[in-house]
């Protein structure tokens, strides 16, 4: 079938409401540009006599293609608006107990780095200047053999 | 949007959706009847197409339904009616539609 000058205005005119309705969610847009669609194809059937002026009127009613889907963004229904602010919402709990995992990790490796030197130092400190772990070795060995023999 | 555009949009917002079903309460339209009897009745006939989008909205929220018929010439018209929900919509905007609009006549002194 071929292409008509009349059939070229309805697709560009399609065209430019199908472009317009991009920011629509999808099922929206569809049936918008169908919606339309249907309309032209009614009210050209039903033209006594069809021109290119006849078609131009047709378009000039319906209207703006931008207007057209500046009303049907008015015309969302408010869940809409909902999906957006729970997907928000959930990673934001994921994150932080994320993010809280790894300081409480980082805290316990510090506090493990700070205890680890601690003990080493007190050991140092502990040997250098309190001889009690020395000399209980010291004394004791002695004492040890001592004792043996003196049981036997 | 000029002003005086955007006086008309806000006081048809709201009410032309009760208009379409009061329109669909007489008789069952398609889509082109409807939308032109609107127009014509609001006198915006330079946007027929932005019925569609509220059309499609009424229809989601179950206050109007469509069905196909077959019609005498050219391709099958897909008419519109009121559902039972629609009627009670409707029937509930007329009292608040007439105690809202008597309210503003007294206030504007525009009353009688």
């Amino acid at each position: 079938m071929m292409m008509t000058e009349s059939d070229h205005l309805v697709a560009v005119y399609l065209a430019r409401v199908d472009q317009a309705a991009m920011r629509l969610p999808a099922g929206r847009r569809e049936e918008l540009v169908n919606d339309l669609r249907e309309h032209i194809e009614i009210a050209r059937a039903e033209l006594e006599e069809e021109t290119e002026a006849s078609i131009r009127t047709i378009l000039d009613r319906l209207g703006d293609p931008e207007s057209i889907v500046a009303a049907a963004d008015t015309q969302t229904d408010l869940p809409r608006v909902m999906p957006a602010a729970p997907a928000y919402a959930p990673p934001a709990p994921v994150k932080s107990s994320n993010r809280n995992l790894w300081i409480t990790l980082g805290v316990l490796a510090v506090i493990g780095v700070v205890v680890l030197f601690c003990a080493a130092f007190s050991l140092d400190r502990g040997s250098s200047y309190d001889p009690a772990p020395i000399r209980p070795e010291v004394t004791a060995v002695p004492a040890e053999p001592a004792s043996e023999p003196s049981g036997n | 949007m000029s002003d005086e555009a955007a006086l008309t949009t806000a006081l048809r917002r709201g009410t032309i959706e009760y208009c379409v079903l009061a329109l669909l309460d007489k008789r069952e339209l398609y889509g082109v009847e409807l939308v032109q009897q609107l127009s014509t009745g609001l006198g915006m006939t330079t946007s027929e197409g932005t019925m569609y989008p509220l059309l499609s909205r009424l229809r989601r929220n179950g206050r109007i339904a469509t069905t196909w018929r077959e019609a005498p010439a050219g391709p099958p018209r897909r008419y519109y009616t009121l559902t039972p929900d629609g009627e009670a919509a409707l029937t509930h905007f007329r009292t608040e539609w007439v105690t809202f609009r008597s309210g503003v006549d007294r206030i504007l002194g525009t009353e009688k």
